[in-house]
């Protein structure tokens, strides 16, 4: 099983609102509809999910890690290809490394909104009953969970603070 | 209508299935596709003499959209200026974006995701350039074979 990570308070409040902005916008415009933020956290826990990761790097180097359990992944990717996508095909790990792509390229712009310069990686995706997602020490972290019509479905962001530890040491400008 | 030959170039095969799903529906002209998964991949599939447009994503592996429309405007010159490069990306960022087709020399963008009408409204003109490319490279080719009147008489 993917284990969340527990909600930390000390996680960028900026990065988490602009995270919160671009799910709004990315996923009103391929669903056609907002998803609503819930603080319920059953978190679909008797399905396989997958796990698609994608790295901003920049000033505050962090993670974004999407989780979609299978219903909602099946869901998903039916409204967003417009064809079928079986769960254990390599589509769909094409599907949830895309909305998640989609959605990442939302967050770099809300954060320049927010004066905020972002590069962003490509995504990584997993799939499994079993993907513990590790943190580094004293990362800050924090999940956002949601509800939409396609299903359940949550991020749970972290900052790197080793990134950030070999930025200064190399003489980079970090900000932590 | 042109059947244009249309180069669809993404890591994932779901975007290209997309991407080709959303042009043919657009029905802007018919079209043969050539996919490729990379950047590298393109430039070895990619001939100006052959293919007509260019749909191109920005985030991949080995090489990037960007550096792959810089590679191929490098490698043709003004060959290379008559087959419209679309990005097709994620980025929202209209610096990055601007840095597309100003400077590595993309002729347009879709952004995703995007809906049919997108396409139509947003390619319309540059589909419509490739056509007529492709029309006058026809004609070219045809004005440049040997006539074939009298000596396809002669020697059969």
């Amino acid at each position: 099983m993917i284990a969340p990570a527990p909600a930390s308070s000390d996680f960028p409040v900026v990065i988490a609102e602009a995270v919160q902005a671009a799910v709004g916008l990315s996923f009103e415009s391929i669903f056609g509809e907002p998803p609503a933020s819930t603080e319920v956290d059953n978190q679909g826990a008797s399905f396989a999910r997958m796990a698609s990761v994608i790295s901003f790097f920049g000033a505050q180097p962090w993670a974004l890690t999407l989780v979609v359990p299978e219903p909602t992944a099946v869901a998903m990717a039916l409204k967003f290809t417009g064809f079928d996508v079986t769960f254990d095909s390599s589509d769909m790990g094409d599907v949830i490394g895309e909305l998640t792509n989609v959605l990442a390229g939302e967050v770099v712009a809300q954060l320049a909104r927010r004066n905020i310069q972002a590069q962003m990686s490509l995504p990584t995706v997993a799939r499994g009953n079993d993907v513990e997602m590790l943190r580094g020490k004293g990362a800050a972290t924090q999940r956002l969970s949601y509800e939409s019509s396609q299903g359940q479905f949550w991020f749970e962001l972290s900052t790197a603070p080793s990134v950030q530890r070999m930025c200064r040491t190399s003489g980079t400008a970090a900000r932590a | 209508m042109v059947a244009l030959k249309a180069l669809v170039v993404d890591d994932s095969g779901v975007m290209r299935k997309m991407v080709m799903k959303g042009l043919i529906e657009s029905k802007l002209a018919d079209f043969e596709f050539v996919e490729a998964e990379d950047g590298k991949d393109a430039l070895a599939k990619f001939d100006p003499k052959q293919v007509d447009i260019g749909f191109i994503d920005w985030n991949m592996p080995n090489m990037t959209g960007i550096e792959f429309v810089r590679e191929i405007r490098a490698l043709y010159g003004s060959e290379s200026t008559g087959v419209p490069l679309v990005m097709v990306t994620s980025e929202k960022t209209m610096g990055k974006v601007q840095e597309a087709l100003d400077e590595a020399g993309a002729d347009a963008f879709i952004s995703k995701p995007f809906t049919v009408a997108e396409l139509q409204s947003k390619l319309k003109k540059t589909i419509e350039r490739a056509g007529i490319r492709r029309l006058r490279r026809e004609r070219s080719q045809k004005q440049q074979q040997p006539s074939g009147g009298i000596f396809s008489k002669l020697f059969g």
